[in-house]
């Protein structure tokens, strides 16, 4: 009975102890500043989209590391960065949520010029001030700079601005992963099936 | 975009198939002597093994969901079978040979994602873990020539009925470990059975060393993993022999008996469970050829191949870490 | 040469290279249309210097280098440019890019600046220039100018010219050495004379005797040494083929000139021979059309630009029952399209019939045999980087070195699984190569966001500043004007705002006057606007004067009013004047302003109703609704739509 005494004893003192230690480091060594808020928003496609539902990637960065907000709201950013979020943060990596948009092709803004009123509404739009023009004259988009974030369409009053897809070079095309299964792999049919049973 | 195919448009006409028949015919040097040496334990374990393992292996594919017509042509079970079979005693039941194939095609293999993603070498999984369940059947083999005929060993295959005594008795490697206070000399001198039965187990050895060397020269694999296996285990036992040589195996002893040859050519060479680079490869076959001296000669158990194995199987991942080969044009 | 050193992997694939009856050249009958692609070469597209309708002649300069990395572009025939404008081209994606399309006018006339020279009078310069003339690209398929990679200014020891021709089926190389052998080492001497501190090898594989003894006997007397080297793909690629020669590896991310050795093709050698001695451009090749589906294979001499439909129809090659191959099996990619133009680059067309070159069977799992990586010539672990890129771990298969994957294929070729391991890695290759760029850019955007923020911050703060000011300085001017009434009339302070009134009310009307004499001269539409809206300020200012000066009792505010009074009439009358000429122009403003709006808003209701289309569930009655709902909106739209045009465009003319 007394080891019982002595072991409870003892073991609730080291845990005193050690409590109090690293209560003590948590304070003496506390980190200032969030720098998660930095590594998340390295791996944000910096496009400014606002797709999210927050201002720009800096603020999406923030609220992913306060939590308040899961990973995968970032359409431009796609799977790529769901995964390298989910590792960064170790959490599961998400489906990206529809409500937030579609991962798709690249796409540039571009401006019919003849059609433009000049009312300067785009150029305060765009998060990256890749649209050139002034009041009452013709605007147009810095194609190097656009990062296609669709932000510039919707203040549009005369809806002249395009999303166009960016045209596929012999620099940028890429062979496609092989699509073909492997003969041990489970086919598309008998999984569907296998859904089904399930 | 068209959907058109990548070079090259040349293919050497490899199958993977190919490679498995190649394997089972090397193997077949070593089974027949086993089967001359041994009785027919051997053949009645390969034939269940066989039907059993591709039994198994059509119903979790099934249960995968797997397409069926396949694995009967991959030869991948067949081989597993084989190896198995040829590491079991000849004196094991049906239930014996079941609970290896079992454990090897369901276990070891499919519950890691079948063909191709086994990190342990299955044959060795399945056989460690009936070494570790039923020691006292896996230790039941023959003596030479005095082995049953077919009609005897089929009844004691299925119904562990029959008269053992008269044929079966220790083996080599045993003796030498349970020396009693005798030195090895002694041993074999007061022993000649053990020592008949040596020399069988050194022709069965030689054999498997044939069947070995006839898939370097195929270049089935390399060199690396069986030299570096059998020149370990032989460095350790002179380097540990040396002093005491009355109370250890010698050299000679260590690579022609028990399943040396065959671990070393047609167990520790299965590409999906060995490290991959050369010099990864020369590490694992170093790491098993201690291994086996170690616990053949401090372990429990008077054979190690499996045991040696497949604590190398758990180390290839983090060989393979640290054996990167330099890419071309990557200098130190 | 005293010693060769191996290479590591490498693999056998049979040869095949009777096919094609190597030894021969064939000649090709003068198309009639030639395409011309402006990137045949590795660097920025050459620039066209001609138009469509233009004449051109043989040989005759069409498109000019861009830049350090590029080469020129030479009309390979005579005859009309008919158009300059996108064209598929031979790539494995089957893209378009932009060709000269020539028109051929059949007499092959050549171009008068082209001129034969004797080398020996040639100082270096000229050489070089000569060389960089003729548009020579590296020949042997990478397509590196060749005036570039002589310019480097790394000093070489080596010289090795490659007609090693490792890939099966391929004999151009070989056909050019065994008839061209003479020009090929005078154009090695050249280039000894280019890279005086060089020794110049010349490697062949060991199986084309006839090529070997050609070279030799034409070296015999030269300072050029024939090197033989056992038959193993991929020999011929540069780096094996310096390891081979050296024993030295091209350190990585290096070029071959940091080991100071320089590789050229035989067949480029050619080309600087023909460029040199003979002053032609790089117009033409050898090209091996092969496999068992051409009834008549052989290498031929085509024109670049001569499209592979024309050179096949020619050599009866039937390419119904599989696909053609352009280059040698192991490295070449299938033709998306047969109407694709051949270029400098083009050494070799497979026509294979049914059994030849088989489309690889299902692709079991990998079973890590590691057959590839003793096959792999740049040492990598090709099964890793096959599990990596399965499984879309780009940075990770970076870290294995995929980047010097040299993609020769033989590690799908060893594969038992057969595994498309290639495309594997050419896909991983182009996905860190877009992942790359795209961080690039997200690093970029990143910068202008940052940069954007901060100056709508400073411009907010500014903003802040210059309020705060305004109404620090009003509120001292309240206080100075309290204190001066406290003090009961200041007359420094009367008298200033006397001053500044009078000032004010002085100018304005003579301003005003101005205007209105320069609107009866000149009476443009823009002058008119300016005027009124200038007299509008000032009668703004001069009522302002007025009221401070009637609030401070002065005397003058009499003469002011009479002043304000003045300038409203004359305000009005300009006003009137612009307004009588906009009617008269029959443009106004006002009114474009407001359909303006009113369209946008047409624009904006169509819009919003779109987007609130009722799902397929809603009823029929909300469906109706919702139809007429938006064909009114569709109707304003539209009437807003004319009425603006009618408005932005009026058919009167102003009569002035």
């Amino acid at each position: 009975m007394d080891i019982l005494i002595y072991a409870i004893l003892s073991l609730t003192f080291m845990a005193l102890i050690f409590g109090a230690i690293l209560g003590y480091a948590a304070k003496r060594f506390k980190v200032e500043g969030n720098p998660i808020v930095d590594q998340i928003n390295e791996l944000l496609p910096q496009t400014q989209c606002g797709q999210c539902g927050h201002p720009g990637c800096r603020p999406y960065a923030e609220a992913i590391a306060n939590q308040t907000d899961p990973i995968n709201l970032c359409p431009p950013g796609g799977d790529t960065t769901i995964k390298a979020l989910a590792d960064l943060l170790d959490v599961d990596a998400l489906p990206l949520d529809a409500e937030a948009g579609v991962d798709s092709i690249r796409k540039i803004a571009y401006i019919r010029e003849d059609e433009c009123i000049g009312c300067t509404k785009c150029i305060q739009a765009c998060p990256v001030d890749a649209i050139l023009g002034a009041a009452k004259q013709m605007h147009t988009v810095i194609v190097n700079e656009c990062t296609g974030c669709d932000l510039c369409v919707e203040p549009c009053p005369v809806d002249c601005i395009d999303m166009l897809p960016v045209a596929v070079t012999k620099q940028s095309w890429h062979w496609q992963k092989p699509d073909h299964l492997i003969a041990t792999d489970r086919q598309p049919k008998l999984s569907a099936l296998g859904e089904d049973a399930a | 975009m068209m959907n058109s195919i990548s070079s090259p448009h040349l293919h050497g006409g490899n199958r993977s198939q190919k490679i498995m028949l190649l394997v089972i015919a090397a193997a077949m040097p070593g089974l027949l002597t086993q089967l001359y040496w041994f009785g027919y334990g051997t053949l009645l374990n390969l034939m269940w093994a066989i039907v059993l393992g591709l039994l198994l292996e059509a119903g979790v594919l099934l249960l995968r969901q797997r397409p069926l017509g396949f694995f009967l042509t991959d030869g991948s079970v067949i081989v597993t079978a084989l190896l198995l079979a040829l590491a079991l005693p000849p004196m094991a039941p049906w239930w014996l040979v079941s609970t290896a194939t079992l454990f090897a095609v369901v276990f070891a293999k499919h519950l890691y994602g079948g063909l191709g993603n086994n990190p342990f070498n299955p044959a060795m999984a399945g056989y460690a873990i009936c070494l570790i369940a039923f020691p006292a059947s896996m230790t039941i083999w023959t003596s030479p020539y005095a082995y049953l005929d077919l009609a005897d060993q089929w009844l004691w295959f299925w119904t562990e009925q029959g008269q053992l005594d008269a044929i079966t008795q220790a083996t080599p490697l045993d003796a030498i470990k349970h020396l009693q206070g005798n030195t090895v000399d002694e041993m074999w001198a007061a022993n000649p059975d053990i020592v008949a039965y040596g020399d069988a187990m050194f022709w069965v050895n030689i054999a498997y060393l044939i069947g070995g060397i006839a898939m370097l020269l195929l270049k089935l694999f390399t060199w690396h993993a069986p030299v570096a296996m059998l020149a370990s285990l032989a460095a350790m036992a002179v380097l540990f022999g040396a002093g005491e040589p009355d109370l250890y195996a010698s050299a000679g002893n260590h690579l022609f008996l028990g399943a040396t040859m065959l671990g070393a050519f047609f167990i520790i060479t299965d590409p999906v469970s060995s490290a991959t680079s050369r010099q990864g490869k020369l590490i694992f076959g170093a790491g098993i050829g201690i291994l086996i001296y170690v616990i053949r000669t401090w372990g429990n158990y008077p054979d190690a191949v499996a045991f040696a194995v497949l604590l190398m199987n758990l180390a290839a991942p983090l060989i393979d870490q640290y054996t990167r080969p330099k890419a071309y044009g990557q200098q130190p | 040469m005293s010693q060769l050193f191996d290479f590591p992997g490498g693999v056998h694939p049979p040869a095949n290279k009777q096919i094609s009856k190597p030894g021969q050249i064939f000649e090709l009958p003068l198309p009639e249309q030639l395409l011309i692609p402006l990137a045949q070469h590795i660097g920025a597209p050459a620039e066209p210097t001609v138009k469509a309708g233009d004449l051109v002649n043989k040989g005759q300069l069409i498109a000019k280098a861009k830049g350090s990395t590029s080469a020129h572009i030479h009309a390979p025939t005579s005859g009309t440019i008919s158009n300059i404008d996108a064209y598929p081209i031979a790539h494995a994606s089957g893209l378009k890019e932009t060709c000269i399309a020539l028109q051929a006018d059949g007499k092959d006339t050549w171009h008068t600046a082209i001129t034969q020279a004797d080398p020996s009078m040639l100082d270096i310069q000229q050489i070089d220039q000569r060389i960089a003339a003729a548009g020579i690209i590296g020949m042997g398929g990478a397509g590196f100018p060749s005036s570039a990679k002589l310019a480097t200014k790394k000093p070489i020891q080596t010289l090795i010219i490659n007609g090693v021709e490792c890939e099966p089926y391929i004999t151009a190389d070989d056909t050019l050495m065994q008839l061209e052998s003479q020009a090929i080492i005078k154009g090695a001497c050249l280039l000894l004379r280019l890279l005086p501190t060089a020794k110049c090898i010349l490697v062949i594989e060991d199986n084309k005797p006839q090529a070997i003894a050609a070279m030799r006997e034409a070296a015999e007397h030269s300072a050029i040494e024939v090197v033989v080297i056992p038959t193993k793909y991929p020999s011929g690629g540069e780096k094996q083929l310096i390891q081979n020669i050296t024993g030295k590896q091209v350190p990585k991310g290096g070029i071959p000139a940091d080991l100071g050795v320089l590789c050229l093709n035989v067949a480029t050698v050619k080309a600087i021979y023909d460029a040199v001695y003979l002053g032609r451009p790089s117009i033409d090749r050898i090209t091996t059309v092969t496999g068992n589906g051409v009834k008549q294979p052989g290498n031929y001499r085509i024109l670049v630009g001569t499209s592979v439909d024309f050179l096949l129809s020619h050599c009866q090659a039937d390419t119904s029952a599989s696909q053609v191959v352009l280059g040698g099996p192991m490295m070449g990619f299938q033709l998306p399209d047969l109407q694709v133009p051949l270029i400098k680059t083009s050494n070799c067309l497979i026509v294979p019939d049914a059994q030849e070159l088989p489309a690889s069977n299902s692709p079991m799992a990998c079973i890590r045999c590691g057959q590839c990586e003793l096959a792999c010539p740049a040492q990598l672990l090709p099964q890793q980087l096959y599990w990596l890129a399965k499984a879309d771990a780009f940075d990770k298969i970076e870290q294995y070195n995929l980047m010097d994957c040299i993609e020769c294929g033989a590690c799908a070729y060893v594969c038992p699984s057969q595994i498309p391991l290639v495309q594997h890695y050419r896909y991983a290759k182009g996905k860190l190569r877009q992942q790359a760029l795209e961080s690039r850019q997200a690093e970029h955007a990143k910068l202008r966001f940052e940069a954007r923020e901060q100056r709508l911050i400073d411009e907010q703060q500014a903003k802040e500043d210059r309020r705060k000011a305004r109404a620090a300085a009003a509120a001292a001017a309240q206080a100075a004007k309290r204190s001066a009434k406290q003090d009961s009339d200041d007359p420094v302070a009367a008298a200033q705002a006397r001053i500044a009134a009078k000032k004010q009310a002085a100018n304005a009307p003579a301003k005003s006057k101005q205007n209105t004499v320069e609107q009866i001269a000149k009476p443009s539409h823009k002058d008119l606007k300016t005027a009124a809206a200038i007299a509008r300020t000032k009668l703004k200012k001069a009522q302002k004067a007025l009221t401070e000066a009637q609030a401070s009792d002065h005397q003058d505010s009499a003469k002011l009013q009479a002043t304000v009074q003045d300038l409203t009439t004359r305000s009005e009358a300009a006003a009137q004047a612009l307004a009588h000429f906009e009617s008269q122009l029959g443009v106004d403003p006002e009114a474009i302003k407001q359909a303006q709006v009113s369209w946008a808003k047409a624009n904006a209701q169509v819009r919003k109703l779109t987007k609130s289309a009722p799902d397929e569930t809603a009823d029929a009655e909300q469906q109706e609704e919702y139809q007429q709902a938006l064909m009114s909106a569709q109707q304003n739209l539209a009437k807003a739509q004319t009425h603006l045009h009618s408005l932005k465009h009026p058919t009167k003319e102003p009569s002035q």
